[in-house]
């Protein structure tokens, strides 16, 4: 309750220091319809106890806000470069999207995803420069009970850095999204300086007011679209950096009437309230509507914005750059659940205020729990929040509790239960917790996509989806990694070999060292010195080393192996790099 | 609706900074426990309208004027659910007076290690922790702290118990003469068994080091220790240079009470060293000695199940009283003969079983075990076959197990815990 009306100040404060344009705005009308369903005495009580808030807030945003205005040394001066039109970036941005994932979550009856890039630069979006814009807009979801959608998505917001919502609670699969980015092809540049305050441009006018030591402000006909990139220039013609700046409808120096008037307005309602002033809600939606019109800083009357700029070092003059003609060029890529939907009686968790519910993958209702809060799912019908582990009844359309240990899910559909302690066997059993294989296992890992139970005397065995146990004979360890339809194995001598992923032992136990395959090729170590081997084990290279470093990278990202501190190096093909 | 959340993040975390009176009204030294933090939380708020002091934060400044710890006025105090910090001002000999204070309260304590340029003390007494930080401003001077020197307090308030189980050390006599026994151990490439006044306290080990007081019941004790090949590498013999050396030492004095071997080892057989040596102490534990034969015991199987069943159910239901029942006697014994009157042992051990209750739902018990009989059958220990332990507990990721030496006394149909 609180949280609504909190929201008229900042509704008050966006309006009026983004556009100053007319009342008629839609956040100020959604609030106002959201007090509908609000008693007047519970406006009042929530007035009472945000005004004083708002108080202390507009105290701290007034002495925040400017800078000082200061004569800088010319040793202290900071420059930056002359604008120019820099499109080198673009070609990467535009290769940034082969491999984007996003992350859906529900809430609340709504989607919230977040994407992410997954390749080797960083997984937020490439910075562009000056005079460049990006823009997404997504042209189709892929839900994944086959529904794709096209209408009334282009605004859904692709965000790499927070949760946004999506619409309906329902699993996507996939979306395709038009990835366009824009950039001044031909620009003008107007120029303004104390010599020459004032400049005509495309029938508006741009005007210098003031300018003292790093502080320079000027005001430009509201008619005239935002240039593209300002920039001030000394005495001697140098382009100095930036340290701040401050765009407004609002003329400086008025900004602390804008709060001092929101607040007055503010403890006049307060005060009309506890008054009891108003019959009903309605009369004081009304009087809202109203009344707001009123108020001098929505009504920007005189026609020019206004620009202050500061510097590190003293401003004389400026140049602006107007766009004159842009380019675009844009791709279309496909973004991919993170964590798909797998099987089709699969169900989710969304949380709501009072309840968890589980939907199915249609989005529909299917069973909702009340008091349970923080659900996640495990895999298969297990669950569990902080403190417990839970199966999914799904005939009673209830959580069952376990006490266990912990639960396990695995990428072939089991579910490994250690039932008392952390040192003891998993049990197996379905997705519907039903018991399956004869076997218990003391661990259970997983390489690529195969499930392997070891027992406590090393026994290896690969699981099916239906808790078959094949053994693998000889291994004793099984490494982390599968690659190349190889994963490395040992065996009790501690002797290395390959298996397939059908378990094959495909390379016998006889390395000393040896290092997960890449592009069918890796290095292992036999009668004393290393050798680059393929897939089949058939030795390509004798490097003649018996040391091997690391793994370097070249610059596509690919494997060069290191021997004796470096001074010996091969590609992933197993060509020597000369020095 | 960023913006929101910026307007949100502005307005709550503020400090509070008053022009009230500068009388001091809030004296920290008076306050003894969390809820006597939050009562003076609520008096400032009453008496500091205009300041909005928020008494249902669990992380909050306030920097009130009239805040004193015993006279030394503070300047900010940072309350939390897990401590209360106070800072002096930087004025007025603040550091020099707050560690008078505290030494008139506390009593004069060492300085304690610091890894910074600080000058820190500890005090720890059963209802807190107090930690002062002198900062020193006027420069590294030991004898008298500058006048601008000041300090940071550190309170941690601990949570009071009242059952006995937790108070032991209020109990335990202390004597002129408090031997300790122990059992050194000196051996190389052997297992071996120790077996003390019939009680079989370890097998197998190679420990080298064993408490004896928990064992003993009377002046004279026996001791027989078993050595045996270690079976490394699949031997079945000794080692060429094994050997065997074990000595009992009283460590309240470190002097030896009697060497029982000094030997090498050979051949395959285990290898028996017994003797006997004067095992006086100033009190001797009534302990399993009142207990009664259980080797002709039928029940024994059901009675071991009972009891650690009783154990798993008060752990369960959280009843502290019967929790305290099942180990008073056990842990009293143990505190006693360890001569120990330090409070923290007993907390400690309480706050142990306390654990255990908070992160368990479940426990299992053991119904398939081997038992073995002590001292002529008095006492009893048993080995699980069919589980881990005699009693396991178990939480989401968490599991802990319980085994003990029990025993019946006399006239009782019941088992207890007693080691």
């Amino acid at each position: 309750m609180k949280k609504i009306f909190y929201i008229l100040p900042v509704v008050l404060i966006m309006v009026s220091c983004s556009k100053s344009q007319s009342i008629d705005n839609e956040e100020l009308d959604h609030f106002i319809s959201k007090l509908d369903d609000k008693s007047l005495e519970e406006i009042k009580e929530e007035m009472n106890s945000n005004v004083s808030q708002f108080e202390s807030f507009s105290k701290f945003f007034e002495s925040s806000f400017s800078n000082d205005i200061e004569i800088i040394n010319k040793e202290d001066e900071k420059y930056e470069e002359e604008f120019k039109i820099d499109t080198s970036g673009i070609g990467k941005a535009l290769h940034q999207f082969d491999n984007v994932e996003f992350t859906q979550t529900y809430e609340d009856y709504e989607s919230q995803l977040e994407f992410s890039k997954n390749n080797s630069d960083s997984s937020k979006l490439l910075d562009l420069g000056e005079g460049v814009s990006q823009r997404f807009t997504p042209n189709k979801i892929y839900y994944h009970d086959g529904e794709v959608r096209t209408d009334s998505i282009s605004n859904y917001d692709v965000d790499f850095t927070f949760d946004e919502s999506w619409g309906k609670t329902k699993p996507i699969d996939s979306i395709d999204i038009t990835y366009k980015v824009t950039y001044v092809k031909d620009y003008d540049v107007v120029e303004i300086s104390v010599d020459n305050p004032t400049a005509s441009y495309n029938g508006g006018e741009i005007s210098l007011v003031k300018a003292e030591g790093n502080y320079i402000y000027f005001t430009m006909s509201d008619t005239l679209s935002a240039p593209v990139r300002i920039q001030g220039y000394n005495e001697e013609g140098k382009v100095l950096d930036r340290s701040g700046y401050s765009n407004n409808g609002v003329a400086p120096g008025e900004m602390e009437s804008v709060f001092t008037e929101i607040l007055g307005y503010l403890k006049k309602l307060q005060e009309k309230l506890n008054d009891d002033d108003f019959e009903n809600t309605a009369e004081f939606q009304e009087y809202l509507k109203d009344n707001l019109s009123n108020l001098d800083f929505f009504n920007d009357n005189d026609g020019i914005f206004h620009r202050q700029y500061y510097y590190h070092g003293n401003v004389k003059s400026l140049k602006l750059y107007f766009e004159k003609d842009s380019e675009n060029r844009e791709i279309i890529f496909t973004a991919r659940n993170y964590k798909p939907f797998n099987e089709n009686d699969d169900l989710f968790v969304m949380e709501t205020e009072d309840a968890t519910v589980l939907l199915n993958n249609k989005g529909e209702q299917v069973i909702t729990l009340n008091g349970f809060d923080g659900l996640e799912n495990i895999g298969g019908n297990f669950y569990e929040d902080y403190n417990h582990f839970y199966y999914l009844n799904r005939t009673k359309k209830q959580l069952d509790t376990l006490l266990v240990y912990d639960i396990k899910a695995l990428s072939n559909g089991l579910i490994g239960i250690l039932p008392e302690q952390e040192n003891e066997h998993y049990t197996l059993v379905t997705s519907n917790n039903i018991p399956i294989g004869s076997k218990s296992f003391w661990l259970l890992q997983e390489v690529g996509n195969i499930v392997f139970g070891i027992t406590t005397d090393d026994k290896h065995y690969i699981l099916d989806e239906n808790a078959n146990s094949m053994l693998i004979p000889g291994v004793t360890k099984v490494y982390d990694k599968q690659s190349d339809d190889r994963i490395m194995v040992s065996n009790t001598d501690r002797k290395i070999g390959f298996i397939n992923s059908k378990g094959k032992l495909v390379i016998p136990f006889k390395y000393d060292d040896a290092k997960d395959f890449e592009d069918g090729l890796t290095a292992v170590k036999f009668n004393d010195t290393y050798k680059l081997i393929d897939i089949n084990a058939k030795v390509l290279v004798d490097t003649e080393e018996d040391y091997i470093n690391f793994f370097g990278e070249d610059d596509n990202n690919k494997r060069i192996y290191k021997f004796d501190y470096g001074k010996k190096s091969y590609n992933y093909k197993g060509e020597l790099i000369e020095k | 609706m960023k913006n929101l959340i910026i307007l949100l993040i502005l307005t709550i975390n503020f400090t509070f900074t008053s022009c009230g009176s500068d009388t001091l009204k809030y004296d920290f030294s008076k306050i003894k426990s969390l809820a006597e933090t939050k009562a003076l939380i609520a008096k400032m708020q009453l008496e500091n309208k205009d300041e909005k002091v928020d008494s249902t934060s669990n992380f909050q400044e306030i920097t009130l004027k009239g805040m004193h710890y015993a006279g030394v006025p503070v300047k900010s105090a940072l309350i939390t659910d897990n401590y209360t910090l106070l800072t002096t001002d930087t004025l007025n000999f603040s550091a020099k007076n707050l560690l008078e204070s505290l030494e008139a309260e506390k009593g004069l304590t060492n300085i304690a290690d610091s890894y910074s340029d600080d000058i820190d003390f500890f005090w720890k007494d059963e209802t807190e922790n107090k930690k002062l930080e002198i900062k020193l401003v006027n420069g590294k001077h030991l004898a008298a702290f500058g006048d601008k020197d000041y300090a940071e307090l550190t309170i941690n308030y601990k949570p009071t118990y009242t059952i006995p189980l937790a108070n032991l050390h209020k109990k335990i006599k202390t004597f002129e003469n408090q031997p300790k026994y122990i059992l050194n151990i000196r051996a190389y490439d052997c297992l071996y068994d120790i077996i003390l006044n019939d009680i079989i306290i370890t097998e197998s080990t190679n420990i080298t080091e064993f408490n004896l007081n928990n064992y003993i019941t009377g002046p004279n004790s026996s001791i027989k220790i078993i050595a045996k090949p270690s079976k490394s590498e699949g031997s079945k013999t000794f080692h060429e240079q094994s050997y065997f050396s074990a000595t009992i030492i009283n460590k309240s004095n470190n002097e030896p009470v009697q060497e029982i071997v000094k030997t090498a080892l050979n051949g395959s057989n285990s290898i028996v060293f017994d003797t006997e040596f004067n095992s006086i102490l100033p009190y001797y534990p009534i302990a399993w000695t009142d207990g009664a034969d259980l080797r002709n015991d039928k029940n024994l199987k059901k009675k071991v199940i009972a009891l650690y069943d009783k154990l798993g159910k008060a752990i369960l239901a959280k009843d502290k009283q019967a929790i305290n029942d099942i180990f008073y006697q056990k842990d009293f014994e143990m505190q006693q003969l360890d001569f120990d009157t330090n409070f923290e042992t007993a907390r400690n051990e309480w706050e142990a079983y306390l654990a255990i209750q908070t992160s368990s739902y479940k426990y299992t018990l053991a119904n398939d075990f081997e038992i073995e009989f002590n001292d002529g059958g008095k006492l009893i220990y048993t080995y699980a076959k069919d589980k881990s332990d005699m009693i396991i507990f178990t939480g989401k990721g968490y599991d802990d197990t319980l085994n003990h030496y029990l025993y019946q006394p006399k006239g009782s149909n019941e088992l207890k815990i007693i080691r």
